[in-house]
């Protein structure tokens, strides 16, 4: 099939002046690309998580209301951003396969699950570990911690529907659906320490209104939230990778990689 | 530094089960993470090598 691509070229522009965008949706560009950027996020990971933990644990002082528990939001704090945006991601490719049926975006979507998963199991875990001595127990059905326990059933019927399914197609497109009907428990997570009176606490930073952290404490947070996003970034690329080759084993280019490569 | 010594830095305020717990579950998690698609990586790579080359002796191309 003949790509016309003259119809997007400004009048007397040549194609060798434009990024061709698209062609990062074939499983075999992305693949390079993904496997060159992968060392990159790696190593940023490293040094901001480092950067991050060491301001935090070495820098940032006690707190005067939780002594030295409140160091724990430092995992917190992050496990649980990254699952929520983990899982906006998830269903965002996962729309974007439903609709333009590109297999990438469905690959990806299902690459980014696992990831989201631990996440979110961290932040569940994290958040106990800081709720026993704080609040005085492990668990409570609040609003905020029972929409992120639901989350992980989300992520984990996700991979469970896709792993039921032997049509990769078919998979893509129920899980897909899953994925999208599941989204809006994320702004419930989000929101519901503001909607409902909950045990969690509120929002301390906020986009519009600044931070009431400690200058050092906030540094400290932020640094390992970019360091998780760019781990998370890493880990998933190597995941599609992998996914790709499974799923491409057919072509002559998947072939040939192997080949070559071992 | 803010910390006097290795027992308080430790020991962390009387926290420190709580705070060293979420510090090993994080580190167990990611680390664990990375074995676990490092694993998939090898292991997609050698069942796909061992399958062409199932194909190419069929084929007789070796």
């Amino acid at each position: 099939m003949q790509l016309n691509i003259k119809n997007y070229l400004y009048k007397n522009e040549k194609s060798e002046q434009r990024i061709h965008w698209f062609k990062y949706a074939a499983p075999s560009v992305f693949f390079s690309l993904a496997g060159r950027l992968i060392p990159i996020f790696y190593v940023v990971s490293f040094f901001l998580c480092t950067a991050g933990l060491y301001i935090g644990f070495l820098i940032a002082p006690t707190d005067h209301q939780q002594g030295e528990a409140y160091r724990i939001i430092f995992f917190h704090v992050p496990a649980a951003w990254m699952s929520m945006v983990i899982y906006l991601a998830m269903a965002f490719w996962a729309g974007v396969g439903l609709v333009t049926n590109v297999r990438l975006a469905a690959m990806l979507a299902t690459a980014l699950a696992p990831t989201g998963a631990m996440f979110t199991i961290l932040a569940l875990w994290t958040g106990a570990l800081w709720g026993k001595p704080t609040w005085g127990t492990w668990w409570v059905w609040d609003a905020r911690l029972t929409s992120e326990l639901i989350l992980l059933f989300l992520y984990l019927g996700f991979i469970a529907l896709q792993s039921g399914i032997d049509d990769s197609r078919r998979a893509d497109r129920a899980g897909a659906i899953l994925a999208l009907v599941g989204v809006v428990n994320v702004p419930i997570i989000y929101f519901s320490v503001k909607w409902w009176s909950t045990l969690h606490q509120g929002a301390s930073v906020s986009l519009g209104n600044g931070s009431s952290m400690a200058s050092t404490m906030l540094y400290g947070m932020l640094m390992t939230t970019i360091g998780f996003w760019s781990y998370s970034i890493a880990i998933i690329f190597k995941r599609v990778r992998c996914i790709v080759l499974e799923r491409e084993r057919h072509t002559d280019w998947v072939k040939k990689m192997v080949l070559s490569r071992t | 530094m803010i910390w006097q010594s290795w027992h308080d830095f430790l020991i962390m305020g009387g926290y420190g089960l709580y705070v060293w717990g979420s510090a090993l579950g994080a580190f167990l998690l990611m680390i664990g993470e990375i074995i676990g698609v490092t694993l998939r990586q090898r292991s997609v790579l050698r069942k796909l090598h061992q399958q062409i080359k199932a194909r190419q002796i069929v084929e007789r191309k070796l």
